[in-house]
């Protein structure tokens, strides 16, 4: 007969300073070609705004993070980087008079891939949204697949206007949305700068909505591009995620 | 203190490695006391022997849990460098209380003010800062700091400097301090931005209840709003350990 707990084997709750190091120790695996995150950052996070750090824990151990803020609309919506709006990752910009709830960070251990921790992480955020009664979520991300067709469409904006049209033949696909979805290309910061790399490897290969309205009030709309930001990988040798 | 209560005056390299041997029964003491009256204590700083040998200059914090949370002096000196050979340190942290995270800044520490707002960047909405001058120069310097590391952070500062003299001990003998516990300068707070001080150069205990929500009030709705105003799409600190 099989086991049978009373105790959840995986769950998402909202992080505590104790969780600081297990956070830092998955940023490391995760990121593992630049500086994990430190103590500092996570601790900025979590006081800026605690309700808004979320740890899915599976058998005890912390096997997701995903980070957020909540952000003014105007900032969201202009052309802004990665650092700009969390402050180099400290969230010390969280501004609880925002209307927008902003994605940090999301990571997931490599080794526990498949138990929907991403999703997971997406839904706490967005209960969380709700709960707050915001616009929307917005974020960051690279675009997938670009490096495969950078060759065909030329500009990053080119891709992503083919990818809403569904063109690249599944590499590129934006997630499904309920609501609207908006999108738009941030020419990338420097190189060096080691947040262009901060978007964890997704193992489907899917791009993420940039921006997801709860109401839809943007479904159908369009995509605007130059509207949000999104750190996607310029130059061609780079990897695709 | 402890160096005057020795019988022969010692060199000041030989007096601060004689100090650190105090630095066991300091922190043993300070931990003791902090668990049974079950209160917070930022101590003062005190000179210690790292694991490599140097000597550095550590702050501690004795909670009422019974931790002890260390943190280095970022910025000895050219008279610490020179009289002591005390290195600096490189983690600057803030230290998780039950009243929030709170940072401490030693003395020179307070006149560098990317370290404040790292502290604050971190949580900190409290900074400590034990300082030690012995001219009212070196003082003013210290206190017009974190009066500024106050108003530009949204933050309260607490100052606790040594007072009088201190005979026997080269380059400790005299002291000049004016502790005091600083705010923001905005209209929940005091119109000076002074919670509480206490006499020139006299030993004595200032008292001011600090509410961390003011501070929130301040950041949020004061007439300047310093910390959230950043233009951190024109600027930012970039630190070496990637914070």
């Amino acid at each position: 007969m099989a086991e049978k707990r009373s105790t959840p084997k995986i769950e998402v709750r909202t992080a505590t300073t104790k969780d600081v190091n297990a956070i830092i120790a998955l940023s490391a695996k995760v990121f593992k070609d630049e500086a994990p995150y430190t103590r500092g950052m996570i601790m900025g996070q979590l006081s800026a705004f605690p309700e808004g750090q979320f740890v899915v824990v599976y058998e005890d151990e912390i096997v997701g993070y995903a980070a957020t803020m909540v952000l003014p609309e105007a900032k969201v919506m202009k052309q802004h980087s990665w650092a700009e709006v969390t402050g180099g990752g400290y969230a010390a910009m969280h501004d609880r008079k925002g209307d927008w709830l902003y994605g940090i960070e999301v990571c997931v251990d490599p080794d526990r891939r498949r138990l929907r921790i991403g999703k997971r992480l997406y839904d706490a955020r967005r209960r969380l949204c709700q709960d707050m009664d915001l616009k929307g979520i917005a974020f960051g991300g690279r675009l997938p697949g670009y490096k495969r067709h950078a060759k065909k469409y030329g500009t990053p904006e080119a891709y992503l206007e083919a990818v809403r049209k569904n063109e690249p033949h599944r590499s590129g696909r934006l997630l499904p949305s309920e609501g609207g979805l908006r999108a738009g290309v941030s020419p990338e910061e420097l190189l060096s700068d080691r947040h262009r790399l901060r978007r964890p490897r997704r193992p489907h290969g899917l791009a993420e909505p940039l921006l997801r309205s709860r109401t839809g009030q943007a479904a159908g709309q369009p995509l605007q591009p130059r509207h949000r930001t999104h750190r996607h990988r310029a130059d061609a040798g780079a990897q695709d995620v | 203190m402890l160096l005057s209560a020795e019988p022969e005056e010692l060199k000041p390299e030989a007096a601060i490695a004689r100090l650190t041997e105090h630095t066991p029964e300091f922190v043993e003491l300070m931990t003791a006391m902090a668990i049974r009256r079950n209160i917070n204590i930022i101590g003062g700083s005190h000179a210690t022997r790292t694991e490599d040998g140097e000597i550095q200059n550590v702050g501690y914090a004795f909670l009422r849990d019974g931790s002890v949370h260390a943190r280095e002096k970022i910025h000895p000196t050219p008279n610490e460098r020179q009289y002591w050979h005390i290195q600096g340190g490189d983690p600057i942290d803030v230290i998780e209380t039950d009243c929030g995270p709170v940072g401490i800044m030693i003395c020179y520490d307070s006149e560098f003010p990317e370290i404040a707002r790292r502290l604050c960047d971190q949580g900190a909405r409290i900074l400590f800062v034990p300082f030690n001058t012995d001219t009212r120069h070196g003082y003013l310097r210290v206190r017009y700091c974190c009066q500024a590391r106050a108003i530009e952070n949204q933050c309260y500062v607490v100052t606790s400097g040594m007072t009088g003299n201190l005979a026997n001990v080269d380059n400790l003998d005299i002291e000049y301090a004016q502790s005091g516990i600083f705010t923001p300068c905005d209209f929940p707070f005091a119109r000076d931005g002074i919670a509480a001080e206490t006499s020139e150069n006299v030993e004595m205990v200032a008292v001011a209840d600090l509410n961390l929500s003011t501070l929130a009030w301040a950041r949020y709705e004061g007439s300047v709003r310093n910390f959230r105003d950043r233009r951190l799409d024109l600027y930012r600190t970039k630190w070496s350990d990637g914070g």
